[in-house]
């Protein structure tokens, strides 16, 4: 054998680049292209150990942490904030194991978004990519405790049972009560579960103009959204698919207190011995309305 | 010390990875790869990047030396068993039968490496599907149009091959999802 050929992986300075090892990195590369190849399809990968607890957005990490490049520009949110204890802590740990990834918390400028439980308000662009932290990927698991038979059902295209469990809820309700994890068919095949974002984001995963990768670390599944895919909530058609509407009882729609935008999904704020505030949950895009006044 | 060049330095592969992985999910877009090739064809900077001793190579046509085979450290087997399969894409795909997948396991079929004469130029194809904003043209100089043929019958969502088209310097994908017309 040739000192060449005996070094079947040459280390070089830039090989702890993201942390994880060659072989985690390349069995991701190949999920991340098979799962865009099927759209919706949650493709098993091995799902390293970590630094951090699975269930702490360990699947969003390593899938930001196997796509980064040195010139990327990563943002970071936990339900549309920059600055909560899940964000800080998994962008201080992705800069600190990628030398030369910048940071930023302004969405038109990011080329890699990671999330937990939204997507950002701004349009997004070509450029971009999206990066979910998926607790539970499967949407059949509300119906189906075992993964073996919700595999099958997914194999058949049988999600009856899914819409059975609809169809209850409208009949208990009179509307479909998942509030998020909202299940969405894409490309007319796979049901996804598109992770806790409110039935609000729901409708900018419908053909986006960016990818959008779901990582399980827990589960060790990861699936995708390719661009310019379909994504259809599941509703019935005289129950049609509705998000979330922010009506005050004279149905007037509540605005954010701080930036005044009636369109962005908002949080209520309880007040003591004072009606609630409503503010914008995008940080972001609420700093952005206002013109950045704190140079964020 | 020895040290290796492109493709075979993490810090290329992880580049040359996200130019494949935004052509891969935008089919019908050219990626150049040459920065991160070293001087190689773009079809051993694909396989770089993805393979290691997990996976399985058939090598179709023979264009890997054994250098090559060895710095991959991929096992080589059967076509029909492979994860990955390199072909001369001016030459038909006779007798060629690679994994497609099963219901309860599609992401196992295989990643078609076909290298062409050029990625760029020459006859046109439309491409349809995910990832494609209505419809795109791609030109591929060099395919038999056996594989086209082939493709067709190898390919039915969420089942089939995923197509990675390589010359020197540029790739393009087709995977399984896309709808090809002529």
């Amino acid at each position: 054998m040739s000192p060449a050929s005996s070094l079947q992986r040459p280390a070089s300075s830039c090989d702890r680049f993201g942390f994880l090892d060659d072989f985690a990195v390349r069995e991701m590369r190949r999920g991340m292209l098979k799962a865009l190849a099927i759209p919706g399809y949650q493709v098993p990968y091995a799902s390293r150990e970590m630094p951090i607890a699975r269930g702490f957005g360990t699947g969003g990490m390593q899938l930001t942490l196997a796509l980064a490049v040195p010139q990327d520009r990563l943002k970071v949110i936990d339900q549309g904030a920059d600055d909560s204890v899940n964000a800080v802590n998994l962008r201080r740990f992705i800069t600190a194991s990628c030398p030369g990834l910048a940071t930023t918390t302004r969405t038109a400028e990011a080329t890699l978004i990671q999330t937990r439980h939204r997507v950002p308000e701004r349009q997004l662009a070509p450029g971009q990519m999206m990066i979910y932290q998926v607790p539970y990927p499967d949407p059949l698991q509300i119906v189906e405790p075992s993964e073996a038979k919700r595999r099958r059902c997914h194999a058949h295209g049988d999600y009856a049972r899914l819409w059975v469990k609809l169809y209850e809820d409208v009949v208990r309700f009179r509307e479909v009560s998942i509030s998020n994890r909202y299940p969405a068919r894409v490309a007319g095949r796979y049901i996804i579960d598109p992770s806790p974002i409110p039935r609000w984001d729901l409708p900018k995963l419908h053909c986006s103009p960016v990818a959008h990768l779901f990582g399980a670390g827990r589960e060790k599944k990861l699936y995708a959204v390719p661009p310019f895919t379909e994504v259809v909530p599941l509703a019935f058609d005289d129950i049609p698919f509705a998000v979330e509407g922010f009506r005050a009882t004279d149905c007037s729609r509540h605005a954010c207190a701080t930036c005044g935008a009636t369109d962005t999904f908002l949080d209520e704020i309880p007040q003591v011995g004072a009606p609630p505030r409503w503010l914008c949950n995008d940080q972001d895009r609420c700093a952005e309305r206002q013109g950045y006044p704190d140079g964020a | 010390m020895i040290t290796l060049d492109h493709p075979w330095t993490a810090a290329g592969q992880r580049q040359a990875f996200r130019l494949l992985f935004d052509a891969w999910a935008r089919p019908g877009t050219i990626a150049e790869l040459a920065e991160w090739s070293g001087g190689s064809r773009a079809r051993l900077t694909v396989l770089a990047a993805l393979c290691d001793s997990a996976t399985t190579v058939h090598d179709a046509h023979a264009l890997l030396d054994d250098g090559d085979l060895s710095r991959l450290g991929a096992q080589q087997t059967a076509a029909d068993a492979a994860a990955f399969v390199l072909a001369d894409a001016t030459r038909a795909p006779d007798g060629l039968a690679p994994c497609r997948g099963e219901l309860l396991t599609p992401e196992r079929g295989a990643t078609i490496v076909l290298d062409c004469q050029a990625v760029g130029e020459g006859p046109a194809l439309r491409l349809s599907g995910p990832g494609v904003d209505g419809s795109a043209e791609l030109r591929v100089l060099g395919v038999d149009p056996g594989w086209w043929q082939a493709r067709a019958a190898w390919c039915a969502p969420p089942l089939g091959i995923d197509l990675i088209l390589c010359d020197a310097r540029r790739i393009a994908c087709i995977p399984r999802s896309s709808v090809v017309e002529f």
